[in-house]
């Protein structure tokens, strides 16, 4: 605070503001004026360098108390004080220079040493009062300052703690500025529009504050359900919905929040902003002006920022098409009043969703699209490269595809992408390029966990010298049923790494064949179990079955049983035992055979496929161990194959007839594999086989 | 004579006016000796013989504030009579022209003892 140092005499006679300023001029600068006019101007020019200005009534020009009138109207009264040094001694004009805001009233003549007193009195009154004022306004400006930085430290824990939450929804952190900002934008809106729902500008300060706590309940819902990419199911649905309520609970538990009123905004706009303005929301189906006025604009503003802004699972519309969206009611019912002033706060909305995300966000949002669209590039780019190699070939199977009505697939092992024909998409729906295949083949519901692990050993059996495989699997098509398909394929290799770069092949749907084949299987199957079948007729439903699998080679097990003739053991007894028989040998062969049983002591299976030398001694020494592990069984195997041993399955049967017998000539428990030699044979006419002489 | 001396035989209280111009007996003397040159008086007179009243009211009063900071008490009063008549409203010839008579036989006394000054 600056000392003022200076004294104003204002006096028309010399003599006069000479004595004055004998008194005070050791002490105080003298300033002097001779009429009041040139006081005031004195006054306007230095005023702040006055500590008092001693005044004399009776001037010419202007007198004192016009001179005061002038200072009380331009409030200079207050900045310096002013002491009336007059001849005049009636009460009057005392009177009225105390009213004016005089400070004191001198006359003349006076004593040197009273009024030096009196004067320095009210100079250092005036200092003292000038002094508090300042010392007080500092104060007050410290406090708004510290205030300020309150509320921004406040509304950034709040942002943090709301952004930390948002963060875990793998939301970018700007979605809770964004919303802050909308909303403010929308309620400057309504306050302009609507009388009913002025806000002040603290009011809006609040609210928005308030606003980043909206969703602090998703704090305590399930990553699964949080983070699920697809539709939640009602009852995923359901826990969702209750966030609404935690966030209340969470708010309440919070002591922090001593601010009535505040709190009341936080609570609200956290359990309402999920209501519908026709009652359909939740939690507690509020409708219409019952739900907060806060809480609808939150809500307004969060479907708007959720449209403007990209998500996982939807893209980024421009503010016309948000607001297109909402206005036609396709995001959820709104208050028409807050539609009005949405509408309104079109030019301010528009600013808010172009504004660039660096402008207030966090690092993270701005490192993820980096690295996005880095990966985007690079994936073009292979995309393109590979797409480039391919696309002759691509052209040739086009064509044989659309001829031969299979679908075609190639895959690349380096990039893990499988290609299909067009069919692929009329069949199983989707995209015909289809990426990151390891994974998602084994976790796909699509295919069965048996069929996984058929083409899990195809693949694994391929190799430079047998470089193709069949099989048979199932598969889901579009319309949710299972149907077979015989996928064929032949792994190509481009350089000379041990395992293979490509895969090429086409997928057949043989659905309708398979059926039919299993239906005869099974039928086959259970026929023979039952012994309703005999040597005659059951060639017919095997040639079929043959037939149905296009099996140009097999091989048929004939195996007769010999039961140790025990005359105390039952028939009953001796039957189970045979059908235990029965279902071991089933057990021991698989899909592609049938197995069953032919008379009371005789069983067939039939091995449809490929087969090799040792596949069949393994295949026989096990049929063996079966015999073994068995009590009071015997029996003899006689083998033969097709197509060398015979052309039909009639003629096979035969020739496993003669292979049999060869076997019982070395005893039980043998085995034999039909050779030419056998033919010799002439088999006895077996009195339990109906009839036929072989 | 002395300033002093000279204020003394006009009848000032000197201990008392030196004391009033705060100790500054320098600053006395010279306003001792420009009081013959002041105006005001001239003033007064010419106001007086234009009968301009409220001219009269003003010069009084400054003469009887000239007269009563250097001590010529009985100047400074009978100037007071004046101001005081005219205030009150007694404008006439008659009341005014003997104390106007008052003011010009004192002032005519202070300034001839002034003039003994060295």
């Amino acid at each position: 605070m600056r000392r003022r140092n200076t004294i104003l005499i204002v006096d028309d006679i010399e003599l006069n503001r000479a004595i004055l300023s004998e008194l005070f001029q050791d002490k105080h600068i003298i300033m002097e004026a001779e009429n009041g006019q040139e006081a005031i101007e004195l006054i306007e020019a230095h005023g702040d360098r006055l500590s008092v200005v001693l005044l004399d009534v009776v001037m010419p020009v202007m007198d004192g108390i016009e001179v005061l009138r002038q200072l009380r109207d331009s409030r200079k009264i207050e900045e310096v004080p002013v002491i009336f040094i007059t001849a005049e001694n009636n009460e009057g004009t005392a009177l009225r220079g105390y009213t004016m805001g005089v400070s004191d009233i001198i006359t003349k003549p006076f004593n040197p040493d009273i009024v030096c007193r009196r004067v320095e009195n009210v100079i250092e009154l005036h200092e003292h009062k000038r002094f508090l004022e300042e010392k007080l306004q500092e104060q007050y400006v410290i406090m708004e300052q510290q205030e300020q930085k309150l509320k921004r430290a406040n509304t950034f824990v709040i942002d943090t703690l709301s952004t930390v939450i948002e963060f875990r929804n793998c939301e970018s952190g700007t979605h809770i500025r964004r919303i802050r900002n909308i909303t403010e934008v929308l309620l400057k809106s309504l306050s302009h529009k609507y009388g009913e729902y002025d806000f002040t500008q603290e009011q809006i300060s609040m609210i928005t504050d308030a606003t980043a706590l909206h969703d602090i309940g998703k704090i305590a819902i399930p990553d699964f359900i949080l983070l699920k990419p697809g539709k939640l199911t009602e009852s995923e649905y359901n826990i969702m919905k209750s966030h609404t309520l935690i966030g209340c609970e969470i708010l309440q538990n919070l002591d922090c929040i001593q601010d009535k009123e505040f709190f009341q905004y936080c609570y609200e706009i956290c359990r309402h902003h999920h209501e519908r303005w026709d009652g359909n929301g939740y939690p507690d189906g509020l409708s219409g002006d019952d739900i907060p006025v806060w809480a609808q604009v939150v809500s307004l503003a969060d479907v708007y920022e959720a449209l403007t802004n990209k998500w996982v699972y939807k893209p980024q519309y421009t503010h016309q098409q948000a607001v297109s969206m909402i206005l036609n009611g396709e995001c959820g019912v709104f208050n028409p009043e807050l539609l009005k002033c949405f509408m309104d706060a079109e030019e301010a909305l528009k600013a808010e969703s172009i504004k660039p995300d660096d402008e207030d966000s966090s690092n993270f949002a701005t490192t993820i699209s980096a690295e996005e669209s880095a990966l985007a590039e690079q994936e073009n780019k292979l995309s393109q490269q590979t797409l480039q190699l391919l696309e002759l070939e691509r052209q040739k199977y086009h064509v044989l595809t659309d001829l031969s009505g299979d679908i075609v697939f190639d895959y690349n092992v380096k990039e893990d992408i499988l290609q299909f024909s067009e069919k692929y998409m009329h069949v199983f729906g989707g995209d015909c390029k289809v990426k990151n295949v390891r994974e998602r083949l084994w976790r796909s519901g699509r295919v069965p966990e048996e069929d996984k692990k058929k083409i899990k050993k195809a693949l694994e059996s391929l190799s430079l010298l047998d470089n193709s495989c069949k099989i048979q699997i199932r598969i889901q098509v579009l319309s949710g049923e299972f149907q077979w398909f015989e996928i064929s394929a032949c792994a190509l290799w481009e350089t000379e790494n041990a395992y293979w770069e490509n895969l090429i092949g086409k997928l057949e749907n043989i659905h309708q064949a398979k059926m039919e084949t299993i239906r005869l299987q099974e039928q086959v199957s259970s026929s023979l179990l039952t012994g309703t079948y005999n040597c005659e007729t059951i060639v017919e439903p095997i040639d079929r079955y043959l037939n149905s699998m296009h099996a140009d080679s097999g091989a048929l097990f004939l195996i007769e049983l010999d039961m140790d003739q025990d005359d105390n053991m039952e028939n009953v007894t001796e039957n189970t035992i045979l059908q235990r028989f029965g279902e071991n040998l089933k057990k021991l062969f698989q899909n592609t055979s049938i197995v069953g049983r032919l008379d009371e002591d005789k069983f067939i299976a039939v091995l449809c496929g490929a087969y090799s030398q040792a596949m069949l001694t393994e295949t026989t020494e096990k049929i063996c161990e079966l015999f073994y592990n068995m009590q009071s069984i015997y029996g003899n195997i006689g083998v033969a194959c097709f197509p060398q041993d015979g052309p039909t399955f009639e003629s096979v049967l035969n020739k496993a007839e003669k292979a049999l017998y060869s076997a019982k000539q070395y005893g039980k428990g043998q085995y034999a594999f039909y050779d030419d030699e056998m033919d010799i044979f002439q088999l006895p006419v077996v009195a339990d086989i109906n009839g036929i002489v072989y | 004579m002395t300033v002093l001396e000279a204020l003394r035989g006009a009848g000032v209280d000197t201990e008392a006016t030196i004391y009033r111009f705060g100790g500054n007996q320098i600053l006395l003397e010279k306003f001792v000796r420009k009081f013959p040159h002041d105006e005001t008086y001239s003033s007064l007179m010419a106001a007086v013989k234009v009968d301009n009243i409220e001219k009269m009211k003003n010069f009084a009063h400054t003469l009887k504030g000239t007269a009563a900071n250097l001590g010529f008490e009985e100047l400074s009063n009978r100037c007071a009579a004046l101001v005081s008549a005219l205030r009150n409203g007694s404008i006439s010839v008659d009341v005014t022209e003997p104390l106007v008579e008052k003011i010009k036989q004192e002032y005519k006394k202070i300034i001839d003892i002034i003039l003994r000054i060295e």
